[in-house]
């Protein structure tokens, strides 16, 4: 079996519809934020994947600045859930419930 | 050989994007003068070098030059330059809000280079061509608007950084998502160009294949949570009741203004040139639309907060701009730019005297405005003038903004014979009587309560009045001179479909 298009993009596929089961089902933010993880590793393997069977090699540019953004928005999102740990011991989306109506 | 071609379009794109670059140096410059000088005195640096790059930015903005298609990744258009303007007006407001208010802690140097970074986000966003530097831009404004939001540092603004974190990182990664299967359609990342491949071109070959629309409909996922659009909009109210004031301003206006420019360039690209699939697009923004104003309205009917009452009226104006935005013609886009600039006056006022109110009575609630008609007479006054022209009464310009995207959507609908935009049109202007009921409640606190609430001053300083007073005047002004600022909202939406 040779591996072709139809392959990574299945495979991005699966990861992002795995990805958005996490962010749906998870009630503890990091796992929220894994799940975010997965989404945009599917959308980086679909990039790869066009640009290696039908695009240029501008989707694999793209790709690189995904992953840098991915980085720094983890590590805000790490240092704003550890900021709220600290006041409230809990990083429960379900319970966070200061601001409503 | 090379430096030949290069050096003269290095130079052509700095004049172009002028503004930006002054953003780009002001950053590291406030960095390093916040590590050389005395410790004493650090904020008041930080924001005057923040509010010297942010006013030259502006008036260098004015004048830059439009119109050259100068690489496939920018475009210097109207679109680029009218809401860059805005990005960099509400800069202005946020940076002098923020240092007057008293609810940010101390360390402002960090704020004010995280905002200068998000107002060069927004102005990038609103001159991205390509996928990747859509992507780009648009992560640069939220990763910064997610610190700004979490930079009161109780448990309320921890809370609401976290949600609009997770809400932000969820939304960006499903537009993400759609990016790459838009790239698959097109091979190439960019939107519209005269020469080479574009998705705009992948768009009219694709027809109506479900996929493409699939992932279009992602994209504006992302969209929608930056412009604060249903179904995304949960993350509204509570973060604009947790963060600063000055950034929820930022949020309300700067950040969903280059949200709405991504949007348009996106959908003028996709259904330039009529593409089967922009109908069932153009029915989704509307159903969306529809959804996100009444929602708004309805929502902020119960609120007993300004800010989470502003927040809703953000939503409910995310909708109405929205409508505009289906009508997906030049016209359409005139009468979203038009509003896009009132919304800007009447909303940064209305959040600016919150802001002050919060200031002087620590708290942010509708009561808190008590007898400020006769504490504060002008205050109250501006107030009122904005609350007018957010409902969208004559004699100000919130109400011509309205009349003329009204305008523009029953147009449509007569020219395509579309019931669906003449009951999207009827909603929204049934929508328009709602929000009435809400924003009287300020003035009903301003001016009717018990006597002992109407005693005493409120004071408040000269850069507050002439900030409120620069903010107020134009929404009066524009109520009589909407003609040329029409004739400008035209000549700036020209060349995009």
């Amino acid at each position: 079996m040779t591996i072709g298009l139809f392959h990574y993009l299945a495979l991005g596929a699966a990861l992002f519809s795995i990805g958005v089961i996490g962010v749906v089902t998870r009630r503890n933010a990091i796992g929220v934020l894994i799940g975010v993880e997965l989404i945009l590793n599917a959308a980086n393997v679909n990039l790869v994947g066009f640009s290696r069977y039908s695009g240029g090699l501008d989707a694999q540019v793209f790709v690189i600045f995904v992953i840098v953004l991915a980085a720094a928005e983890a590590a805000v999102a790490l240092a704003i859930i550890l900021q709220l740990f600290e006041k409230r011991s809990d990083i429960d989306v379900d319970r966070a419930r200061g601001l409503r109506g | 050989m090379l430096a030949e071609t290069w050096i003269p379009d290095l130079s052509a794109l700095f004049s172009h994007f002028m503004a930006e670059s002054i953003l780009v140096i002001a950053i590291p410059v406030i960095v390093v003068a916040d590590l050389l000088g005395k410790p004493e005195g650090r904020d008041r640096r930080a924001h005057s070098v923040a509010l010297v790059a942010l006013v030259t930015a502006f008036l260098v903005a004015l004048f830059q030059p439009t119109g050259a298609h100068l690489t496939a990744l920018l475009r210097a258009d109207g679109l680029a330059k009218i809401f860059r303007l805005l990005a960099l007006g509400t800069g202005i407001v946020a940076a002098i809000s923020a240092l007057r208010s008293r609810d940010l802690p101390r360390a402002h140097t960090e704020f004010f280079v995280l905002l200068l970074g998000a107002v060069l986000g927004a102005c990038l966003t609103a001159a991205a061509n390509d996928l990747a530097m859509l992507y780009l831009s648009i992560e640069t404004l939220s990763i910064c608007g997610y610190l700004l939001a979490g930079f009161k540092k109780d448990e309320k603004g921890a809370e609401a950084a976290m949600k609009y974190v997770l809400f932000g990182a969820i939304s960006s990664g499903l537009m993400l998502y759609g990016m790459s299967l838009l790239y698959g359609f097109a091979g190439t990342a960019v939107l519209t160009s005269a020469t080479g491949p574009s998705i705009a071109d992948a768009a009219m070959r694709a027809g109506g294949d479900p996929l493409f629309v699939v992932a279009v409909i992602l994209v504006f996922a992302g969209l929608a949570y930056k412009v604060a659009a249903a179904p995304f909009q949960f993350w509204c109210p509570d973060v604009y009741e947790g963060s600063p004031t000055s950034v929820a301003a930022f949020l309300a206006v700067a950040s969903k203004g280059a949200g709405f420019a991504a949007t348009l360039r996106v959908i003028a690209a996709i259904s330039g040139g009529g593409a089967a699939s922009s109908e069932t697009i153009q029915a989704f923004l509307l159903i969306a639309a529809v959804v996100t104003m009444t929602v708004g309205n309805v929502a902020a009917l119960r609120q007993t907060n300004a800010k989470r009452l502003l927040a809703y009226s953000a939503i409910a104006h995310a909708g109405t701009l929205l409508l505009g935005v289906a009508v997906t013609s030049e016209a359409g886009v005139t009468a979203v730019i038009f509003y896009m600039v009132i919304y800007l006056f009447m909303t940064l006022g209305a959040f600016y005297i919150v802001s002050l109110v919060e200031n002087e009575t620590g708290r942010a609630d509708i009561d808190s405005f008590e007898g400020l008609g006769f504490r504060a007479p002008m205050l109250a006054l501006c107030m009122g003038v904005c609350l007018i022209s957010l409902t969208g009464l004559p004699p100000t310009a919130g109400f011509l903004g309205k009349f003329f995207l009204f305008k523009e959507v029953f147009a449509y609908a007569g020219r395509e014979g579309s019931s669906l935009f003449f009951w999207g049109g009827i909603i929204g202007l049934l929508n328009s009587v709602v929000a009435l009921a809400y924003y009287t409640k300020f003035l009903r606190a301003m001016y009717l309560c018990d006597e002992d609430r109407k005693q005493g001053t409120f004071k408040f300083a000269g850069v507050d009045r002439s900030v409120v007073l620069a903010l107020t005047i134009p929404i009066l002004v524009l109520g009589i001179l909407f003609q040329s600022l029409g004739l400008i909202a035209s000549n700036l939406a020209r060349g995009l479909f």
